[in-house]
Parts: C-alpha cells; sequence; structure tokens
C-alpha cells in the first residue's frame, strides 16, 4: 500500500510506493490514479518526463506558477532539493532536500510555486517526472543551485551545469 | 586479520587521498561491516561525510542500520 507522508514545506509531499520483490526481480506501480487520489493527491497529470543526468550534475532549480509535479528515480540516485518560490507565502524561500534512488523508490510531490533540483549521485541518474501541465519554457523560472539568498546545502562543490542553471535567476 | 581500533571511520576517498567523503549509495563498506558485525560489534563507528549535505548523511545512516539489522 502505498504511503503518503508530509514534509517539512507545505504541499510538498513524500510518498513511499509499495513494490514487490522476488528472486525474478522488482515490480512497481509507479502511479495510480485512483489511488493516489484517494491518498490526497488529486491532481490530473498531462505530461511525462525523464531527465538523464550523470554524476555531479545538478540540474535547476527550476519550477513555474502553474504545475504540480510527481517525480521518481527510476535507476541510479539523486539528491533531490524543493524549495518554496511563492513570494506571497510565508514559506518563500524554505526548502528541503530528499535521496530518491531506484533502492528506495520513493517519490515526492512538488506544488506550483515551487522549485526542483536534483543532484546525481551515481554514475548515471533516470529522473522520471508526471507534470500537471504541458511543458512551457516561458513560464519557467530558475534559481541558481548556490543563490546566497537561500543557502541550500549541497553534497558537491563543483557541480557540472547548463548556461541556463549556471547563470541562473536572481531577484535583487 | 582485522585491527580492532577504538573507533571505525567509514568514508569514500578518492583513491589518493583521504577525503573523509560520505558513502556512495551502493558502499561495499557496507557490506564490509555487515560480514565482520560480530567481530566489529562493540567498536563505535563514525560516518564522515565531508562534502556532503545533512539528508544524504542520515540517509546513508539508514542505509548502514538497515544492512546491519538484516538476518542474512
Amino acid at each position: 500500500m502505498v504511503e503518503v507522508c508530509k514534509t517539512e514545506l507545505e504541499g510538498v509531499l513524500l510518498i513511499k510506493p509499495a513494490f514487490f520483490k522476488d528472486h525474478r526481480g522488482e515490480y512497481i506501480e509507479l502511479y495510480n490514479e485512483k489511488l493516489y487520489k484517494s491518498k490526497g493527491v488529486d491532481i490530473d497529470f498531462v505530461e511525462d518526463d525523464i531527465s538523464v543526468a550523470k554524476k555531479n550534475v545538478i540540474k535547476g532549480i527550476h519550477g513555474d506558477a502553474l504545475t504540480w509535479k510527481l517525480i521518481s528515480c527510476l535507476h541510479g540516485e539523486f539528491y533531490l532539493v524543493v524549495i518554496n518560490y511563492d513570494e506571497q507565502s510565508r514559506g518563500f524561500g524554505r526548502w528541503q532536500s530528499f535521496v530518491l534512488s531506484e533502492a528506495n523508490k520513493q517519490q515526492v510531490l512538488v506544488p506550483p510555486k515551487h522549485g526542483n533540483g536534483h543532484l546525481c549521485l551515481s554514475e548515471k541518474s533516470i529522473f522520471h517526472y508526471k507534470q500537471s501541465a504541458y511543458y512551457e519554457p516561458s513560464r519557467q523560472f530558475t534559481i541558481r543551485w548556490n543563490d546566497p539568498r537561500f543557502n541550500i546545502e549541497w553534497p558537491v562543490n563543483n557541480p557540472i551545469l547548463s548556461e541556463r542553471d549556471r547563470l541562473g535567476h536572481i531577484v535583487q | 586479520m582485522i585491527y580492532i581500533s577504538s573507533l571505525l571511520h567509514i568514508s569514500e576517498n578518492d583513491g589518493r587521498a583521504d577525503t573523509h567523503n560520505i558513502l556512495l549509495g551502493n558502499a561495499w563498506q557496507v557490506e564490509f561491516l555487515y560480514k565482520n558485525r560480530e567481530t566489529l560489534k562493540d567498536i563505535p563507528i563514525a560516518l564522515e561525510w565531508h562534502h556532503s549535505a545533512l539528508t544524504l548523511a542520515f540517509e546513508r545512516f539508514e542505509m548502514i542500520s538497515d544492512r546491519l539489522l538484516k538476518k542474512s
């Protein structure tokens, strides 16, 4: 049975799906609309995406004002940071980190107006996410991984970054 | 033969220097602890986590605990 846990961030949920394992391998139900809705994850997802990274890559921190994301790790392991980026919220700037891996099979639900970024801890990781809105680049915000306003703790000093993520977007 | 010290430090290094980094997710060190758990049962373990983050340190602590508490 899937277990849904609150986190330190309002609206962000940690989900622990049930999985089956025997001598042949493993089986996991990554998402079941009826079951997840009964557990409070009452969101209509419209798009699935996969992001592959190699070790020491950080992707993010990205988000928009509209989209819910349900994040899973299909392969390897990554360190995930979720940050409240809603300037109207008392929780603005609060962040929490998680370790998602193919071993623990945990998922994280990220609400709109929250950013998410992940660091690949294994040689390769496969980051899977369901989205409640179609991806639209013009809606996206980017927060620099080491934005001094937020003092986010990362287990890396010199990550591999894209140009977008290296420059980020810092609101003065 | 295992030399038994008063404190066992466990970490991941880069092969050249003693960098005291956090364990990898598939750390061979955990299997070593499990195989030698009887010999090491009274030795305190320090989990090193230089260049890491608290969440990852807790996750690695749980990884070690889960393995050591398993029956087989």
